[in-house]
């Protein structure tokens, strides 16, 4: 299996997920809908951990700005957590960051989710 | 100087095969990982798109992708008998209207642009020639 997705238990009304291994096209088939459902689909902000995630393509970004979207729509944000290397380099290069907040750490991406409530 | 010749056929289970392949190829070849990872993304876009976008009938189609290497970068040029696609015609997606939209039309067409120094597109007998230079130690170019 090229991708896990993990979701970390929260007590508080945000999602958290993590992305782990490659998202290439394949790995869109295993685990894009069930990422839909730990995040778009809940009445929640979320927070997308991509510190082990090592390769993305335009698919998996499209994933991401699908689920941004249905968020955003609800008034509810997406925070990506923790990129580094190539898919920081991957994500940058398209310019994401531009659309989607980036946070280097958990306190940062708490607070990017506080903030756009405010 | 080396080349990797690959014929797939327009399905998507071919990617694991030319993922293999690549990273095996440009191993031995002893390219580092990061520019093998360019590398590997910028093909796959290139196939990818191929394989989703070319073909207006559920018929098999070939798609040739050669890989040579150069001391400062690989060239790779990818072939196909789909409808013509010239993928430096595209405009630059605005990322705002996209996340609006939620899609992801347009940014595998922008990775391959940033990623690559040097991008042709050429229309043979009836097949899309793309030629693409990746250097092995750039940077993306910057938005």
């Amino acid at each position: 299996m090229s991708i896990q997705l993990v979701i970390v238990p929260r007590t508080d009304d945000i999602s958290e997920v993590k992305l782990i291994g490659r998202l290439d096209m394949l790995a869109m088939k295993e685990v894009d809908v069930r990422f839909h459902g730990e995040t778009a689909a809940r009445e929640r902000s979320a927070i997308v951990d991509l510190s082990e995630l090592e390769f993305i393509t335009s698919l998996g970004i499209g994933m991401l700005f699908g689920c941004a979207k249905s968020l955003r729509r609800r008034g509810r944000t997406m925070v990506l957590l923790g990129s580094t290397g190539f898919v920081d380099t991957t994500l940058r290069t398209v310019g994401v960051h531009e659309a989607i907040p980036f946070a280097a750490t958990m306190e940062e991406a708490l607070r990017l989710v506080r903030d756009s409530r405010s | 100087m080396a080349i990797l010749r690959l014929t797939l056929s327009n399905r998507r289970n071919e990617i694991p095969r030319v993922n293999f392949a690549l990273v095996e190829f440009l191993d031995e070849e002893g390219v580092r990982p990061a520019a093998i990872n360019r590398v590997k993304l910028v093909i796959e876009e290139l196939v990818v798109n191929v394989i989703q976008h070319a073909f207006e009938d559920e018929g098999k189609h070939t798609i040739l992708l050669d890989v040579r290497t150069e001391p400062s970068g690989a060239v790779i040029v990818v072939e196909d008998d789909g409808k013509p696609f010239d993928p430096r015609s595209v405009p630059a997606p605005v990322l705002d209207e996209l996340l609006e939209a939620g899609k992801s039309g347009g940014l595998g067409v922008t990775i391959i642009r940033k990623m690559t120094r040097e991008l042709e597109y050429q229309r043979i007998d009836g097949k899309n020639r793309v030629r693409a230079f990746v250097e092995f130690g750039a940077k993306p170019v910057a938005n």
